[in-house]
């Protein structure tokens, strides 16, 4: 089983598999797209800006995030999980020991509901060195 | 997933404060149980050769364990006595310390020989959990009537309670209650929620702690927390501070006047006391703060303006009769103790300890200091949903005032607060808040189920409950 067929089994089954996730992408932690989903088409300037609140969380919590024209304003941020909101939509990230997980959910999910499907993979592969 | 129809079933909803419990039924308008969150309790030593030695709770025998029916309108008698047997195994030798619980208004108010005060939470998180248990026990059995196995349970918590406390909380709530399904919710979204609004910035003065927090789309934005270790007790206690300060008055509360004789105003109080073998210093700095409680919520309001001594000396007098007979006129005081809610380093009469090396903040400073924590964008929405909240809330004048504080602090700001709730809305802001929200319909996905927390075991609770 190659790499990316697995990185690409979590964002499948685990998270947009979980059906409360609308959609969801793996990046290394330095760079390097590894898997996404279907519907993904954000380009890499989100990474970034993502990948740099991960090391400066202040800077994010007062700034926010640009996708798609909206707005979406940091809840909470620090070196290891953070939430955005639009409305009823979110982004919720994590960073693992080799990688940053972003996800999507729409306004028809609850919160917790998705950033449990997200927190459930994000332990395990920190418990493993992933 | 199992999920629980949110028209059918009526979830409790419990709002734990450091002097105050709430607690009724999702859906309803007001908590049926509010009762006081200080307890009394009698620590006794029995020897382990009588209980068994495995130390179990309400293991030893010939105590009554009468589960009085709370709502019957007699005073407080022994056989009404809410109680109950706690053994805990301590230290060495054949004895163990074991503590009878008195619970709710009239129980933990009543003189008993030994029996002292304590409370569930310190600086607003639980620290005591057999106390904070037996709360919960005496609201769901005494006062709602309720078997908890049969409903799911809401609860509230500080915005700065910590992972570990939750998993605690969970664990009571499914191993101890047996709940069917539980969730927590931080106080600042529960009394936003219960302002009507999802998005604000909510100040809750309560009786032990005054925190200010910015509250988006129903999420609490613990980076923008601002609190102070300084509330309604605080106040209390500094009222009786100027009372022995300036009318040399020792304040003596209700259980210990035998005879009263009426005097004249500032006159010393004639009286005789019972001078009871056994008051315990606990009770009576309780009973204390109980009776100067009376004081600050009959007389005490805000001033229009910042404390101006000319402005205050214009205002009228207002009588006041303590129980012992000592009777004022309180002029300058019951406007200069509020105040110290806006102007603590200035107002406080004896700074307690505490606050030795730190400079305290007035609200307006409080509020101002979470508005610029949060996102640039989100600030103006902000300071238009201003949130009141808490007990230490309902002097007279305080929007006003508030209004008038924010507006200096922020000129060109508009400032809005919520639609303002009756009084009694404003003591149970974030009760009120939950009742909302465990009976929104969608809300019935949200909790965590007893299957979830078997699987999942206590950490679910840090990923759902946010």
């Amino acid at each position: 089983m190659s790499e990316d067929k697995s990185w690409q089994t979590y964002v499948d089954n685990n998270l947009v598999g979980s059906t409360y996730i609308s959609e969801a992408a793996i990046y290394g932690i330095k760079g390097g797209l590894w898997a996404k989903s279907e519907h993904y088409d954000h380009e890499d300037d989100l990474f970034e800006a993502i990948k740099k609140g991960f090391s400066d969380s202040e800077f994010i919590l007062a700034t926010g995030l640009r996708v798609r024209g909206e707005k979406y304003m940091t809840l909470n941020a620090d070196d290891q999980e953070m939430k955005f909101k639009c409305g009823g939509k979110g982004i919720i990230c994590a960073k693992t020991v080799q990688a940053i997980i972003i996800t999507f959910h729409t306004d028809e999910v609850q919160p917790g509901n998705a950033n449990n499907a997200l927190g459930v993979i994000a332990d395990y592969l920190r418990s493993v060195g992933f | 997933m199992p999920t629980y129809g949110g028209d059918e079933v009526n979830a409790l909803v419990i709002d734990v404060g450091s002097t105050w419990t709430r607690a009724g039924f999702a859906g309803e308008d007001l908590p049926r149980a509010l009762f006081p969150s200080h307890v009394g309790y009698i620590e006794s030593e029995v020897d382990i050769a009588e209980a068994s030695d495995d130390p179990k709770p309400a293991a030893v025998a010939d105590t009554d364990v009468e589960m009085g029916d709370a709502s019957s309108a007699n005073g407080a008698t022994k056989q009404q006595a809410e109680s109950d047997e706690r053994v805990t195994a301590k230290g060495e030798g054949r004895k163990q310390k074991t503590r009878k619980y008195y619970v709710g208004d009239t129980e933990s108010a009543t003189w008993r020989a030994g029996m002292e005060i304590g409370g569930p939470l310190e600086q607003g998180l639980v620290s005591d959990w057999d106390v904070y248990e037996k709360i919960w026990e005496y609201a769901f059995k005494s006062r709602l009537h309720v078997r908890p196995e049969e409903h799911p349970v809401m609860v509230s918590e500080a915005a700065w309670n910590t992972s570990a406390l939750r998993a605690k909380l969970v664990e009571m709530a499914f191993e101890k209650f047996n709940s069917p399904a539980f969730y927590v919710c931080k106080t600042p979204v529960l009394s936003a929620f219960g302002a009507g609004k999802h998005t604000g910035l909510v100040v809750d003065v309560g009786g032990d702690m005054t925190s200010t927090c910015a509250v988006y789309e129903g999420f609490c934005l613990t980076k923008s927390l601002c609190k102070q270790e300084l509330g309604g007790e605080l106040i209390s206690e500094q009222i009786l501070e100027k009372l022995k300060e300036e009318y040399d008055y020792e304040l003596t509360p209700l259980f210990d006047i035998k005879s009263k004789a009426q005097v004249e105003t500032l006159q010393k109080p004639v009286l005789s006391k019972h001078d009871r073998e056994g008051t315990t210093s606990s009770y009576l700095s309780e009973m204390r703060l109980r009776a100067v409680q009376e004081l600050k919520e009959s007389v005490c309001e805000f001033i229009e303006r910042p404390y101006d001594a000319r402005l205050v000396g214009s205002k009228p007098q207002k009588p006041f009769e303590f129980p012992d007979g000592f009777n004022i006129s309180v002029g300058a005081l019951r406007f200069a103790m509020p105040e110290i809610l806006f102007n603590p380093n200035q107002f406080l009469v004896k700074r307690p300890k505490r606050f030795e090396n730190t400079s305290l903040l007035g609200l307006h400073e409080m509020v101002v200091k979470s508005v610029m924590a949060s996102d640039v964008d989100l600030r103006p929405q902000l300071l238009n949903n201003v949130v009141l909240a808490g007990g230490s809330s309902l002097f007279p004048s305080y929007p006003d005032r508030m209004a008038v504080m924010l507006q200096d602090a922020c000129p060109g700001s508009r400032i809005k607060f919520s639609p303002l709730n009756s009084k009694t809305e404003r003591k149970a802001t974030a009760w009120l808040g939950g009742s909302i929200l465990a009976s929104l319909g969608t809300f019935h996905q949200l909790w965590i189920s007893r299957a979830e927390y078997d699987e999942h075991g206590a950490s679910i609770v840090d990923k759902k409950c946010q």
